[in-house]
């Protein structure tokens, strides 16, 4: 079967056909949905979505989709798999297959959890992306659940543990619509993990974290996954006046996942860090695609991120810093660094600056290489195989940016995955 | 416990090592002088195995195994450390965690239990202290940062922690100030014993001041030209090395 077919069997369940056009198998919330429907809608259909059954899908990265048969998200019991996730007591956010889980949350004083919906924040969160970006789009128009979670102003949090849990079956669906408001004066970290049941499931991940004036929020995430899943994420991050955001980005195993970050640097004294590191396993394929906008003066972000190609994976990065005309004393840094030690593994990067004003601090990087052959040389002097070597390079490498994590218990494991 | 015979050495086809000969007992120091590119650092280097220069002739014998048949890491293991001209900077290799993986891979290779960390901390406190070097910088990315003779320090530290056989030292001096040059070179006295033997290779006599040598070896063109006392050294510091192009011709 052909990709194309194969995309527009995943569609075909999601919508119904009507004389050529698509019509919803679902009821639209309300007026405000209609709209956004509508909207994401003419966004797929004008890159690629299909406007009748037999027309082909133009869109070059669903090549990556070749190997999925998508249909529907089936609804089943995963008892025993949820038991398996060791979730741990205390307070806990957790959604199941895209839906917030009440049963399995316990929600913190200072936070609250609801679906209601903000229309006007998915409406710019579906203008904030590049019209060619329509996996965004797929996930607003699959699935009509949403969730808010609201941290009051003041709520300080050290460490708030959030889980993503999709037990959708191999070839089906499951989206994520989540939106988080994160009030003035707010000190939250939140350590959040996606865990996938299934091979072969897809899963589109839509999250907007507003970060209002002066609050400091920070996101450790970790993707650790023996499943072959395949994942679509969209983050877009906004931040107000001396807002902090930071976030340590860990994904590794088998997964094929896309990382569209957007983040938006909205006031003046706004700040935001980004750090990841990638380590796709066998012949999976990690996209980072990663668009910072100083869109106000005197804003600053540093962003880091790193792969580790052992195994012939593939990785992308593709950055953009942004700074806007009215953007003065604007300072950037992005850098990707790539360590190749499978002759197998493929690293594309290209970081790039676009810039409209004039006083600014800004720069950008790339390497890419294998390890130093005089250090590999210098540990095997030392006495240790050139495998112990290897690791313990790998590790050193990797640990620079391990040291991001608010999180000792994250670091921990993914030091012992290394 | 080491007999280097006839030995002629090849980096990109250069030859650079054209017939050495030399042999090291056990609890002998032996220094080597000589120009720059007589090939001093080159006979460091394929002592430890350096893969990048070709043995064309020759053998070398250590303990009574041909060095040529073993790897790198496995000449570590038999008891040879080199303390490198220039230390290599690790990123995010903390000194601590390197230091605990090379004392538990030779403890290994003996078949002795490994040390947990803080075994490996008490023992490396006891030996900063001893070769001048603040705890601290065991938390520290191993070289990074590190002055030119803080790195020669760190080399001493491994030397004094993993108590090899062969001790190699590549102008260890160069870089040193006066202190740390003396600790160093206490360093040094202090670990000498019937069952280690030393090949230090230095431009300069200074070094000599705090080791009295057993040899003192001039090597020239790829080759030892003059074998003596510590006196030699002191004629080289005075004459420099141009009377070995008369002897040579």
């Amino acid at each position: 079967m052909s990709i194309q077919a194969k995309l527009i069997n995943f569609f075909d369940a999601a919508v119904d056909y009507s004389d050529g056009e698509y019509v919803d198998n679902e009821q639209p919330l309300c007026d405000e949905h209609t709209v956004l429907l509508k909207t994401a809608r003419q966004r797929c259909q004008q890159y690629g979505w299909p406007k009748k059954r037999a027309e082909a899908w133009r869109y070059d990265d669903c090549a990556l989709l070749s190997d999925f048969a998508v249909q529907r998200p089936l609804q089943q019991q995963h008892d025993a798999w949820l038991l398996d996730q060791d979730l741990p007591t205390g307070p806990r956010l957790v959604w199941l297959d895209g839906v917030f889980c009440t049963d399995l949350s316990d929600v913190p004083v200072g936070v609250d959890v609801s679906d209601e919906i903000d229309w006007t924040v998915w409406e710019d969160f579906l203008s904030a992306w590049p019209k060619h970006e329509v996996f965004a789009a797929m996930g607003l128009c699959l699935q009509n659940n949403f969730s808010v979670v609201s941290l009051k102003a003041g709520t300080r949090i050290e460490k708030l543990p959030v889980y993503y849990l999709f037990t959708n079956t191999a070839k089906s669906a499951a989206v994520l619509n989540l939106s988080w408001r994160i009030h003035e004066s707010v000190c939250c970290s939140l350590q959040e993990h996606l865990r996938v049941q299934n091979d072969e499931s897809l899963l589109l991940l839509n999250r907007c974290y507003d970060v209002a004036q002066t609050a400091k929020f920070h996101r450790d995430i970790l993707c650790q996954s023996a499943c072959a899943y395949f994942a679509l994420v969209h983050d877009w991050v906004r931040v107000k006046q001396a807002g902090e955001y930071s976030s340590m980005d860990w994904h590794g195993g088998k997964a094929t996942v896309r990382l569209c970050q957007q983040v938006d640097l909205l006031a003046a004294d706004a700040q935001a860090r980004l750090h990841g590191l990638a380590h796709p396993e066998k012949s999976a394929f990690v996209q980072q695609l990663l668009s910072i906008r100083h869109l106000a003066a005197h804003t600053l972000s540093r962003q880091d991120f790193r792969s580790v190609m052992a195994y012939p994976g593939k990785y992308n990065f593709l950055g953009r810093v942004y700074v806007a005309k009215d953007a003065q004393c604007a300072d950037a840094g992005q850098i990707s660094r790539n360590l190749l030690l499978d002759d197998g593994g493929v690293v594309y990067a290209k970081p790039e600056l676009e810039i409209y004003t004039d006083d600014v601090s800004c720069t950008h990087a790339t390497t890419l290489g294998h390890v130093d052959a005089d250090a590999l040389r210098y540990l095997c002097s030392r006495g240790l195989n050139p495998v112990v070597a290897l690791t313990v390079l790998k590790r050193g490498f990797c640990e620079q940016i391990l040291s991001h994590f608010s999180s000792d218990v994250m670091r921990s494991y993914v030091q012992e995955l290394l | 416990m080491l007999t280097i015979d006839n030995l002629h050495v090849d980096a990109a086809t250069k030859p650079i090592l054209r017939g050495l000969s030399l042999s090291v007992r056990p609890g002998e120091v032996h220094v080597i002088m000589g120009p720059n590119g007589s090939g001093k650092s080159t006979l460091a280097n394929v002592l430890i195995g350096h893969a990048d220069y070709a043995i064309k002739q020759g053998s070398m014998i250590y303990q009574g195994k041909d060095l040529s048949t073993l790897s790198i890491e496995e000449r570590a293991l038999a008891g040879i450390f080199m303390a490198f001209q220039y230390p290599v900077s690790l990123p995010g290799v903390s000194t601590l965690h390197f230091l605990q993986t090379i004392m538990n891979q030779q403890r290994k290779s003996r078949g002795e239990d490994l040390l947990d960390a803080f075994d490996v901390i008490n023992e490396v406190e006891r030996v900063c202290a001893q070769v001048g070097i603040d705890p601290d910088f065991l938390q520290r990315p191993l070289n990074e940062g590190f002055s030119g003779g803080e790195k020669k320090r760190h080399e001493i530290l491994q030397m004094l922690l993993l108590q090899p056989s062969l001790v190699i030292l590549d102008e260890t001096d160069s870089g040193l100030d006066i202190d740390a040059l003396q600790t160093v070179t206490n360093c040094v006295q202090s670990s000498r014993n019937e069952q280690r033997a030393f090949i230090i290779i230095t431009h300069y006599q200074r070094m000599l001041r705090y080791i009295e040598p057993d040899y003192v070896h001039v090597m020239y063109k790829g080759r030892i030209q003059e074998s003596a006392g510590a006196n030699l050294a002191e004629r080289l510091e005075q004459d420099g090395y141009a009377w070995l192009e008369d002897k040579t011709e």
